[in-house]
């Protein structure tokens, strides 16, 4: 497994993955907290109101969670990213061809994607800590043009908030990374993988909670995204954890099943 | 320069039945054997029951028709493909067990497979940590396949010809015991195709065995001791080039003054235990049945003894010549007969 993660660390240290999607982790999380300090409102947002999850108020951001407010609204949307990541990460090995060599010189293949999974979690936590770090620093710059006071931001409460925040984050990237991963290895394809991915988790779902008022406790992007939340209104920060595992183990098994009996004749 | 059949102790395990059955105490011999390796995909059957040993040492073709199952079995011989049924040995260890003989093999399959935005160093150096092999061998490797000057060059800035030969560098990492290139000439124009059987004729030298499968039978007879040809899954010969040779084909023409004697010729050669054929105004008798008559002492006393039958039952023979096949012929000629 360490020769496999290895490997695919050596892939991914390359400029156009390192400023391509660390840049977009960190530019998701910039814009994230600029759109949050620049569009907070005075009054407290309505409880069950949609919209609501992306409005804050001033006196939520002078609160302990404050500090990274934009950092969490950004992981939902940097769970798409890595989700995307993990997936083509998969079918690009069958679309080049180049898993037929990573086979046959890694033939135990549970190892073989058990490391290139935690390399790219390993990229994936570096990326969301820089996001998270950058995002700080963000908010602190952003904080005086609002007026906000930072008082609550950078104590034990503060800090163990922006903790919870960047674990509740790297637990969302790594559900959605294990369940685009195994879409990537049951459908081999990258155009088919990312149309059917990306319509679940995008449109299928937002559609569905429309018309389903429990599909927020249910459906796995939404579910994923309410870990990232810290729990929401509909569904509570611990189902939203158990089942977020729940989905990701049985991916996980699913996919790994796939990979080890599945022939490869790509 | 193919190595000589004498110097490399291939041993018999020709068409003769006994020969299949292969134990495991002459394993060590073998780099591949495998017995009934069967593929199928759904109702298809693209493998079946196949029988091929591939003793170690020598350069090996591995010959069929586009679509013969040749890929599949490479596969499986590389533990990518689960065989449906049989099974077998590569460097003396199961099939089931690719993790225990892989690290001793280099392959390519198919056509090169390399990360596009990767230089060609790095691609290895994937390949390398990958294997847990030694990356200090890939500059004398690049140096070897002639690549060193674009080794950190973008692999997809290469072209097809550079493309194979890095795939070439790649399978030697680990200086394996035994190599699989599959069509490794494929897509390459008349200067690349020179430059790959070169380069495949030095790697040979070096001693691994080497298993180069093809479509053409031209491709791989420059530089293959040893032929294994398949058709539609199944085996139709394995041995030597020359037991290819001796395999068949060969004919006694003959041919009579007056055509209307040639029956009379036909009754004279039956009781001498031939089989004949007509051919306009020729018999022709294949050579092997010469060859396979017990009382036989050599070809040239029988075929002179033919001519004095002849001559003593009053038959005048205008022609009485050997005709000899080209591997390429016997390669048709079993390629029309199929699988047995």
């Amino acid at each position: 497994m360490t020769r496999s993660l290895r490997a695919e660390l050596l892939k991914l240290r390359r400029p156009s993955i390192l400023y391509g999607a660390g840049g977009a982790a960190v530019a998701f999380a910039l814009l994230a907290t600029v759109v949050t300090f620049l569009t907070a409102e005075a009054r407290p947002p309505r409880v069950l109101d949609v919209a609501a999850t992306l409005t804050t108020s001033l006196s939520q951001l002078a609160g302990s969670g404050g500090l990274t407010r934009g950092f969490t609204i950004a992981a939902g949307v940097l769970g798409l990213l890595v989700f995307v990541l993990f997936m083509t990460s998969v079918t690009s090995e069958y679309g080049l061809g180049t898993i037929r060599v990573m086979l046959t010189r890694q033939p135990a293949r549970v190892r073989l994607l058990a490391g290139k999974l935690l390399a790219l979690l390993g990229c994936v936590a570096a990326a969301l800590l820089l996001a998270e770090v950058l995002s700080v620093a963000a908010a602190a710059a952003l904080a005086h043009t609002r007026g906000i006071s930072t008082s609550a931001w950078f104590t034990g409460t503060g800090l163990r908030h922006a903790a919870t925040d960047y674990a509740n984050a790297l637990i969302t990237a790594t559900c959605y990374g294990v369940v685009g991963a195994t879409i990537g290895v049951l459908v081999r394809s990258t155009p088919l993988a990312l149309g059917l991915g990306i319509a679940w988790l995008g449109p299928i779902e937002h559609i569905l909670q429309l018309s389903w008022s429990d599909a927020a406790k249910w459906l796995p992007g939404l579910v994923f995204d309410a870990i990232a939340d810290g729990g929401t209104a509909v569904a509570s920060y611990q189902r939203a954890l158990i089942l977020s595992l729940a989905f990701t183990a049985v991916a996980l098994t699913i996919g790994a099943a796939s990979f080890l009996r599945r022939d490869v004749s790509t | 320069m193919p190595r000589p059949a004498s110097q490399q102790q291939i041993p018999d395990l020709g068409q003769h039945p006994a020969h299949a059955d292969v134990h495991r105490d002459g394993d060590d011999a073998l780099a591949v054997h495998t017995r009934g390796l069967t593929k199928r995909y759904g109702r298809r059957t693209v493998v079946d029951s196949l029988d091929i040993t591939v003793p170690a040492g020598v350069v090996a073709g591995f010959v069929g028709p586009n679509g013969a199952g040749k890929t599949t079995t490479l596969r499986m011989l590389l533990g990518l493909v689960r065989p449906s049924a049989g099974g077998g040995r590569v460097l003396g260890a199961p099939l089931t067990r690719p993790a225990s003989y892989l690290h001793r093999v280099g392959a390519l399959i198919e056509s090169p497979a390399f990360y596009p935005n990767l230089s060609g160093t790095r691609n290895l150096m994937v390949q390398a940590t990958l294997g847990g092999l030694d990356p200090a061998r890939i500059p004398a490797l690049l140096e070897r396949v002639n690549l060193a000057e674009r080794a950190r060059d973008a692999y997809r800035t290469y072209s097809l010809g550079m493309k194979q030969r890095l795939a070439i560098a790649a399978a030697l990492l680990g200086d394996p015991a035994l190599l699989i290139l599959d069509e490794p000439t494929n897509g390459l124009d008349p200067a690349g195709i020179r430059e790959m059987r070169g380069l495949v004729r030095s790697l040979a030298d070096d001693g691994p065995t080497v298993m180069i499968s093809s479509h053409l039978l031209s491709e791989v007879q420059q530089v293959c001791d040893w032929l294994v040809v398949i058709k539609e899954g199944r085996r139709v010969f394995q041995g030597s080039t020359a037991q290819l040779l001796a395999s068949g084909g060969d004919e006694l023409v003959l041919g009579c003054q007056h055509p209307a004697d040639l029956p009379r010729l036909g009754d004279m050669l039956g009781r001498r235990g031939l089989n004949w054929a007509r051919d306009g105004n020729r018999l022709r008798v294949p050579l092997r049945h010469l060859q396979d008559l017990e009382h036989a002492r050599g070809l040239t006393d029988q075929i002179a003894g033919i001519n004095r039958a002849a001559m003593a039952e009053d038959l005048t023979l205008i022609e009485l010549t050997t005709t000899h096949a080209s591997l390429e012929d016997r390669y048709e000629s079993l390629m029309a007969a199929g699988a047995r």
